[in-house]
């Protein structure tokens, strides 16, 4: 067999090797993604922030608006910093005999938009790991408001997004 | 005359059938390594590592999320999800080395309190303060 030849017969083997390396790779890529697990613990994070907002907010069962209304951001009302609360949204709400009386967020109020699109089941299976962890609970406390205390209610929601 | 070339052309088919086998060799060789290398990935993936890294990571954030100051939890290194190897906290992220499998993005935390980890014999230990 000549130079030539030799030469040919090698870059054919290269060639060869080089489409096998390919179709590995694209078989892992693909076998990765369709078989990736995503663990999605954004409801046990939204309990949690809600136990430490409340905790927060509520002092012995009273809830003093005249502490919460000097704060603009519930995270900074907490000793929460900005940066890591980016994929959080909270939202407290408080009320006397059914009417709202004071609202005070912290975070990214568009991501009650994403929660809403998972709650009337538009999701499809694809982005439903894209949901977000969502929980809501509600207090019977004493609002102190000045120097009137009154019966009402605290609503305390968080929405913990993707990473 | 007749006989000398017969002989030339039986040592050339022999040459050419010598350098045809030396390719399929080569060739079978590549072949073997590339797939090797391809189930040694797929192993990999069967073998879950990223899942129970993850399992581990999401574990200790929501340990930390949910601690106050004065707790501290251990980790022990010869874990059921694997052998861990190290547990590192960096900007309000947890990272787990597990079987050797470097953490790359960590999970995060929103914990305000200071969290430190520890490295003992057996256990890393997480102290909330």
């Amino acid at each position: 067999m000549n130079k030539k030849a030799q030469l040919g017969s090698s870059v054919i083997t290269m060639y060869r090797v080089l489409v096998i390396i390919i179709i590995s790779v694209v078989i892992l890529g693909v076998s990765s993604i369709v078989y990736s697990h995503h663990i999605n613990i954004r409801d046990s994070e939204a309990m949690i922030l809600v136990r430490e907002i409340s905790g927060c907010v509520i002092k012995e069962a009273v809830v003093d608006l005249g502490k919460l209304k000097v704060e603009e951001d519930i995270f900074e009302y907490c000793g929460y910093e900005e940066e890591e609360m980016e994929r959080f949204f909270v939202s407290v709400k408080v009320e006397i005999d059914g009417s709202e009386v004071f609202e005070i967020e912290g975070g990214d109020s568009g991501s009650l938009w994403v929660r809403d699109i998972f709650k009337n089941a538009a999701a499809t299976k694809d982005i439903k790991k894209y949901e977000p962890g969502n929980f809501v609970k509600w207090y019977s406390v004493s609002v102190l408001d000045g120097e009137v205390e009154k019966d009402g209610k605290v609503i305390v929601e968080v929405v913990a997004n993707v990473e | 005359m007749g006989f000398v070339i017969h002989g030339k052309v039986s040592r050339l088919k022999m040459d050419k059938k010598g350098e045809l086998l030396n390719q399929v060799i080569i060739q079978i060789i590549l072949v073997v390594l590339v797939f090797s290398v391809f189930l040694m990935m797929t192993a990999d993936k069967i073998n879950a590592r990223g899942v129970r890294q993850q399992v581990v990571e999401r574990e200790l954030a929501l340990l930390i999320d949910s601690a106050v100051p004065g707790m501290s939890f251990a980790v022990w290194k010869t874990n059921m999800n694997g052998i861990i190897s190290d547990v590192a906290i960096k900007d309000g992220r947890v990272f787990v080395a597990l079987e050797g499998l470097g953490a790359l993005n960590g999970y995060a935390f929103f914990s305000k309190y200071d969290v430190s980890v520890i490295e003992e014999d057996d256990k890393f230990v997480v102290v909330i303060k």
